[in-house]
């Protein structure tokens, strides 16, 4: 955890770095051909898409590892990532509908698969987050095994799209960019992944310094 | 018996959560290889579908009906300010916590 720790600082600087760099490249790659302007917010709906369904596989881990050692790390590392789950999640389903309005005339289309895999998986992690906030004695349990449930949705999320055939671009997408189009996405998702990495640290070490306050409070009552 | 109850706050509410996916690809009208029918309204299935390979565009052969600038400047502003904003009160609740652990490491060492 030091060594975590240590890294906080260096990730949170090249990650602000990068991502004060990453609109001058944005804007200097093309349009895309039927899309335009629009599909630009890909730059940044995709490094957020990925980091939260990432963060959704790690609190499962973390959950899961939770329930089979019960390591309160393990359970503060799944708490950070729940929320961070719901954070980055809010990014996707915010930019996402800002794109479609434009490129499908539509801000939702309730029949697409990915979306709405993304909503429950996004609502499942609100619910372990309402849980652990309002779940009292033994809530750490229950909202694990919500986590894990979350997770198993992961897969779902991110294959729906191939194989039910929305609205939505295949997985696909991102393999076929031209060069231009790849260079900023990389680099968009490289900041992403600096910035989830600082913040997943941080939020796991204030839930441990929260526990170590409640330690610290019935030391003092007793 | 506390083992079985412990299994039965994990099962339960495991099986609960599990019927959640069929549902949405119910909801969704959706099966393997069909396009989605239910839930989606005409509009809707007449919606252009986005490419799956995106093709790099020659300068000014865009035209553009709707202008895409809102959309893109509303987009990228919500992400830096939900990022600012997180990492912000982030700060502050870590600040508050270390605050009140040294408040009550002070307290202990002085009752004791």
């Amino acid at each position: 955890m030091r060594v975590a720790t240590r890294l906080v600082p260096i990730l949170l600087i090249v990650a602000a770095a990068m991502l004060a760099r990453a609109p001058f490249l944005i804007d200097a790659a093309p349009y895309e051909s039927t899309m335009g302007l629009v599909q630009k917010i890909f730059y940044f709906h995709v490094p957020a898409a990925i980091v939260a369904l990432t963060s959704a596989i790690v609190c499962g881990i973390a959950s899961a590892m939770f329930l089979i050692r019960r390591r309160p790390l393990a359970d503060h590392l799944a708490l950070a990532a729940a929320e961070l789950t719901v954070v980055f999640g809010v990014i996707v389903l915010v930019t996402g509908p800002l794109w479609a309005r434009k490129a499908w005339g539509g801000w939702w289309a309730l029949g697409d698969v990915r979306l709405m895999t993304t909503l429950v998986m996004w609502l499942l992690f609100v619910g372990y987050l309402l849980l652990r906030r309002f779940g009292g004695p033994g809530s750490d349990v229950l909202s694990s095994a919500v986590a894990i449930v979350g997770t198993a949705l992961v897969p779902f999320v991110y294959w729906s799209v191939n194989i039910w055939r929305g609205q939505h671009p295949t997985t696909q997408v991102t393999q076929t960019l031209p060069p231009e189009m790849r260079w900023p996405l990389r680099w968009s998702m490289l900041a992403f992944v600096a910035l989830y990495t600082a913040l997943l640290i941080l939020r796991t070490q204030l839930e441990r310094g929260r526990a170590q306050l409640e330690e610290a409070y019935a030391e003092v009552e007793d | 018996m506390v083992a079985w109850v412990a299994l039965r706050r994990v099962v339960i509410p495991c099986v609960l959560m599990l019927g959640l996916v069929p549902a949405a690809l119910a909801s969704a009208g959706c099966t393997a290889g069909e396009k989605p029918v239910l839930g989606a309204t005409a509009v809707q299935q007449s919606r252009p579908q986005s490419p799956d390979d995106f093709v790099a565009a020659k300068p000014g052969e865009i035209q553009e009906s709707l202008p895409a600038t809102p959309f893109v400047f509303i987009a990228y502003g919500f992400v830096w300010l939900a990022l600012a904003v997180y990492v912000f009160f982030m700060w502050r609740r870590l600040a508050r916590v270390e605050r009140d652990i040294a408040d009550v490491r002070g307290r202990l060492q002085r009752g004791g």
